[in-house]
């Protein structure tokens, strides 16, 4: 079971080229990461695999089907899209934000039952905000509104969960928070977790499989240690990194900084 | 907002209220006898004038009041929802604006009252053919579809204008002027039956979508990953939206702030979730419409239309009631 690109390519109207033969692959269990400069095509990486954007060349496949031939309602029942924090212009409560994921499982004619209710009251404690169920969704911190979205796309009950940048505006806690949910339930549900970030470090301390795009093409693939490293990094970002490791091995990447070239 | 455990009896109150207000009308109006012994009069059979009148001119009447305001209220709900708007009404699309030439159209050529219903309907439905036509071909977006409404209303409007222009003074004028300003004066069954089937289906369709209805307030992309066909769906709800609008207006002419006005009230107190908003919109509507009405055949010696009185009584109402919930916690919105 994978979700696969195969030589993606596309551009928006008039435009340059967005992706330029992308290919990938992630299973569904486990984290992967897309890297990049801004403009690099993560997030048009990431709408043409959840088929909001259709390639103008290249194919996605599903578990071995092309995304093309899915319907949306049986592709919004496999893949799951959360995007970059967003305010309604209604104040739905958190309630009835995460039950609209209930849409793709349920007739156009029907409402949501108790089957409907039970899978969303369950993705809500997966998040951890029972206690936040009946505040607006509008009047929730960005880190409980970003958790609120993931617990809609779980309440799709789908195998793959694509996220936009899942990690931007939330503080170091939430950051972690939000990280830690996700790479359980890529490990213990069953659930191909897919998110671009801003954010190598975050790669290093929850990914299993890292994606550095430089201008539309994929400049590296594979597990973090291998892939979010200086050498790439300065490729990708246009300016030097270095890799400074803890006593106990853990491993992070920062800015060569004026200070630490002197040093 | 109302609290979640009181919503249930809230809503059987509301609904007890709206029938409770519906048979009460049938014993109100001009033909002089007072409510109580129009009540027993009416049971007792007793004169078959006043029978007459309440079968045949009161209840079509009030029945017409209760379709209009639930099809004015329920449309606003949607398009306010779709057009995540607060300013959008029920008249966003243009119908209004070509009801209103087509009845001005069939007024001019002096035709009977069935003309200028059937007239008026027809260029609703033109206007919103027009619309459909430009959303589906360039791609249903929100913006393609205000500017296409607000587009085919400038052009129905100049048509109105034009025909206004070159009416009769005397006759025609005013003829066209007073159907403009709404009312439900010439409500009689005969010409009923189109806006009872309509609305029947109209609002039964509203009915059962209602709770999909918030999948059309999210982005247009947010809408397709939640497994939604959005722009075939949108087209779908505008479709039936301006059709409930289309054989209101035909009927009445044009009452304009209730499809405005209703959804806001009803958010206030339901919430924004549209599977109790548009129930709730549609038994407010009924019931501001009804009332209204009432107002509009028995506060003077002649008629007050119904456009007037909702502007007069209803906008004053509403202001003092629910800006303060809007100031509160805006009422539902962002």
């Amino acid at each position: 079971m994978s979700i696969v690109a195969d030589h993606v390519s596309f551009s928006y109207r008039h435009g340059r080229p967005v992706l330029q033969a992308v290919s990938l692959e992630a299973h569904d269990g486990g984290m992967t990461f897309i890297l990049g400069a801004n403009g690099s095509g993560k997030t048009t990486l990431l709408s043409c695999l959840a088929g909001i954007l259709a390639p103008d060349a290249g194919m996605i496949l599903i578990d071995g089907q092309p995304l093309s031939a899915v319907t949306p309602r049986m592709r919004a029942q496999t893949i799951g899209f959360v995007p970059q924090l967003h305010t309604p212009v209604f104040a739905y409560t958190v309630w009835e934000v995460v039950l609209m994921g209930r849409a793709p499982h349920l007739s156009l004619l029907a409402r949501p039952g108790q089957r409907d209710r039970n899978a969303a009251a369950q993705a809500i404690r997966t998040v951890g905000l029972w206690r936040l169920r009946d505040c607006p969704y509008t009047e929730i911190s960005g880190g409980e509104r970003r958790l609120t979205l993931i617990a809609r796309g779980l309440t799709q009950g789908v195998r793959y969960l694509l996220l936009d940048e899942p990690d931007a505006h939330l503080d170091p806690a939430y950051q972690h928070r939000t990280m830690t949910t996700l790479a359980e339930l890529g490990h213990t549900g069953d659930v191909g977790i897919i998110a671009s970030s801003h954010q190598p470090n975050n790669a290093l301390l929850y990914a299993d499989q890292a994606i550095v795009l430089g201008t539309g093409r994929v400049i590296a693939h594979g597990p973090p240690p291998t892939t979010v490293v200086p050498a790439i990094l300065n490729n990708a970002y246009g300016m030097e990194f270095e890799l400074i490791a803890s006593a106990t091995g853990r491993r992070a990447v920062v800015p060569v900084t004026r200070s630490s070239k002197t040093a | 907002m109302i609290p979640a455990k009181n919503r249930h009896v809230v809503a059987g109150g509301l609904l007890a209220l709206l029938v409770v207000l519906a048979v009460a009308s049938l014993f109100i109006g001009r033909f002089r006898i007072g409510f109580t012994t129009a009540i027993t009069t009416f049971f007792s059979g007793a004169n078959p004038l006043l029978t007459a009148v309440i079968l045949r001119i009161r209840l079509p009447r009030i029945l017409a009041a209760l379709c209009i305001g639930a099809n004015l209220g329920v449309s606003g709900a949607a398009f306010q929802g779709m057009f995540r708007n607060p300013l959008v009404d029920s008249r966003i699309l243009g119908v209004s604006s070509g009801a209103a030439f087509g009845a001005s159209l069939a007024l001019f050529f002096a035709r009977g009252p069935l003309g200028v219903e059937g007239m008026a309907f027809l260029f609703a439905i033109a206007a919103m053919g027009l619309v459909l036509f430009v959303g589906e071909r360039f791609g249903a977006s929100i913006l393609v579809l205000v500017v296409a409404g607000v587009l085919v209303s400038a052009f129905f409007n100049a048509l109105l204008g034009l025909v206004k222009y070159v009416a009769d003074p005397l006759n025609t004028l005013p003829a066209i002027t007073y159907w403009l300003l709404g009312s439900l004066n010439g409500a009689r069954f005969a010409v009923l039956w189109p806006l009872f089937g309509i609305s029947a289906v109209g609002l039964t369709f509203f009915l059962l979508i209602r709770w999909r209805v918030n999948l059309l307030t999210l982005d247009t992309a947010e809408g397709a990953t939640l497994g939604l066909a959005v722009k075939r769906f949108r087209l779908v709800v505008i479709g039936v939206g301006t059709l409930l609008v289309a054989a209101s207006v035909a009927v009445s002419g044009i009452i304009g702030w209730v499809g405005l006005i209703v959804p806001h009230a009803a958010r206030a107190l339901v919430g924004p979730d549209h599977a109790r908003l548009i129930p709730a919109s549609l038994v407010l509507g009924a019931a501001t419409l009804l009332v209204l009405d009432d107002i509009s055949r028995t506060a003077l010696t002649s008629e007050i239309p119904l456009g007037i009185l909702a502007g007069l009584i209803g906008v004053p109402v509403f202001l003092f009631l629910f800006m303060r919930v809007l100031r509160a916690h805006g009422g539902g919105w962002r």
